[in-house]
């Protein structure tokens, strides 16, 4: 996972996505995953799942990198959509909620830095948690960099070889190794720069505002309307006939979306 | 540019802000360092840079100041306080810009990692992002406010940490290495910068360095250190540059300018004392050689736009 990608697109970008208030996200979100949990239909979750593309698509997201990020969790649904489903509809259902929540996940995170995301989660953990979770920030791209730093340091010094799996193995091994007694020592000096520039628990992260009120009031009514549409069909059984109309509407909202989104570019 | 100009003036009665006696410090795998020899001293408003080779104590010494490390023996006050145990009631007063700048960066961007310790000594936000710009303003890098961290070059890497180490407006600045990864211009500039805050703010700087032709540009006083801590030599650049025989036990090799001086007093000891700027050495050399004061005044002038 490119992670500098993610933290790209998040902090540089400049779709409607991004103009919304973390709060307007955070909760949309909420509202997204709700309607992942109440989803029955494979129909209507590929609906979702779709619209959710489509809206990626007209605001700007970088799709081609968010999407492959999205369908992970496809690979271990569908483990276990073989390994414990009843059917074969079960199944799909059980990949579709994975490849949706993630989708949902996705994009908040690729339209709000990370520490806006979990500014509001440390509201509510205890104070080690939050802290732990904002610092985990810039140590994993200091773990990244160095990490790339040791692979290269391996590959000049013909460490990795095709022809030599075991050897090139035992080298990355090791490699993960320094990886893990340098991010030790790197926890303690990250706690000392902490100390040293006024931390006493508690790590401080602005609110950051909404500069645009549309975006704000788009992205809960859509993540509303999608959950209104997943209730109404879980709590009236005699619609399943029709869940197809969702799919529908969810292949007409990506084609809108990819459609936009090429006029916008 | 700034030259070695020690303004006594500006140093006389200057009240004491560091002193470190016979300090010793050992670390896990039984390496020792000893600062002992000479009691370190910095005044206020004083720029002090600490030399010597690796391994010789400079980061040991630093830490001490900025109580990351306790003293096993000898003793460290900081504003006539211990900072191992009062760090809390110092730092506000003391701004760090360690060796690697890149652990030192917390933030998203630029703006909130400068922001980082107004809002951790809860500030009102308006006056944490005031007092960010105004830093960044200082070192020339507003334009990088909304930048990422991570994808900025060593040197802008390193103007970030240094604006964030000054948004507090600290009386004391204590820098490990800071001219490491600038290019000659941006060395140059922070030269002047650290000119400025010494003598406008009254800022006391301690900066450890490798760099030892910035010293006679920067400091009013340096230490050098020899191998295992001890502190081999104290003096103004003049003086410490006139011991080359101390100096080279500290593996300290002295600027250029010094070592020609002191060769060609080797050979005439007529030959002017040490110049430790270009536009001194030109008018020593000059009037040594006897040129007329036209030439000594051009040559001085393409120097001068040269450096």
């Amino acid at each position: 996972m490119d992670v500098t990608a993610v933290d790209r697109s998040a902090i540089s970008g400049d779709t409607l996505l991004h103009r919304a208030a973390p709060a307007s996200k955070l909760i949309a979100t909420g509202l997204l995953l709700g309607a992942v949990v109440t989803v029955n239909d494979p129909l209507v979750a590929a609906g979702v799942a779709l619209s959710l593309t489509g809206a990626g698509a007209a605001v700007r997201l970088p799709l081609r990198t968010m999407l492959p990020l999205a369908l992970y969790p496809a690979l271990f649904a569908l483990i276990f959509a073989f390994a414990a489903a009843p059917g074969p509809v079960t199944g799909a259902l059980v990949v579709l909620k994975a490849v949706t929540a993630a989708l949902a996940v996705v994009t908040l995170m690729f339209s709000t830095p990370y520490p806006q995301v979990f500014a509001p989660l440390q509201r509510v953990t205890p104070q080690v948690v939050g802290d732990a979770l904002l610092m985990t920030y810039r140590s994993l791209f200091i773990l990244a960099e160095k990490f790339a730093d040791l692979t290269r340091a391996v590959r000049l010094r013909a460490g990795l070889s095709a022809r030599q799996p075991v050897r090139s193995a035992k080298a990355t091994v090791r490699a993960l190794g320094g990886l893990l007694l340098y991010s030790l020592d790197l926890s303690q000096r990250e706690y000392d720069i902490l100390y040293l520039r006024g931390y006493e628990g508690g790590l401080r992260v602005s609110g950051k505002r909404s500069t645009d009120r549309t975006a704000d009031t788009a992205a809960m009514l859509y993540a509303a309307l999608i959950l209104a549409a997943v209730l109404t069909f879980r709590l009236a059984p005699g619609l399943r006939g029709y869940a197809w109309i969702v799919t529908v509407a969810g292949a007409v909202d990506l084609a809108t979306g990819l459609l936009i989104g090429r006029r916008r570019s | 540019m700034n030259t070695h100009t020690h303004d006594a003036g500006r140093l006389a009665d200057a009240e004491e802000i560091i002193r470190i006696s016979c300090v010793r410090h050992t670390y896990e795998d039984g390496t020792s360092v000893h600062l002992c020899g000479l009691d370190f001293l910095a005044h206020t408003g004083a720029r002090v840079a600490v030399l010597g080779p690796n391994g010789s104590g400079k980061t040991t010494m630093l830490y001490h100041i900025l109580g990351l490390m306790k003293p096993q023996e000898g003793a460290v006050t900081v504003f006539g306080l211990s900072p191992s145990e009062n760090w809390p009631a110092l730092r506000r007063r003391i701004g760090v810009v360690l060796q690697n700048v890149d652990e030192q960066l917390l933030a998203p961007t630029v703006i909130d990692d400068v922001a980082f310790s107004p809002r951790q000594y809860a500030l009102p936000e308006s006056e944490a992002l005031s007092r960010a710009h105004t830093a960044l303003a200082l070192l020339g890098i507003d334009h990088l406010a909304d930048r990422v961290p991570h994808n900025l070059s060593g040197g802008e890497k390193r103007k970030v940490a240094l604006a964030g180490a000054l948004v507090m407006d600290p009386e004391l600045l204590v820098l490990d290495e800071p001219f490491e990864g600038l290019d000659p211009k941006s060395r140059s500039a922070l030269l002047s910068l650290l000119d400025r805050l010494a003598r406008e703010r009254r800022m006391t700087i301690v900066m450890s360095t490798h760099d030892i032709d910035s010293v006679p540009e920067f400091a009013d006083y340096a230490y050098v250190l020899a191998p295992g801590g001890r502190i081999a030599l104290a003096g103004t650049p003049e003086e410490l540059f006139s011991h080359a025989d101390i100096l080279a036990e500290g593996n300290v090799t002295p600027p250029i300018l010094a070592e020609l001086f002191a060769r060609l007093r080797e050979r005439d000891p007529a030959a002017p004392a040490p110049a430790l700027s270009v536009a001194e050495a030109v008018e020593a050399l000059t009037a040594w050689k006897g040129c007329p004061e036209s030439s000594t005044a051009e040559v001085t002038a393409t120097t001068n736009d040269g450096a």
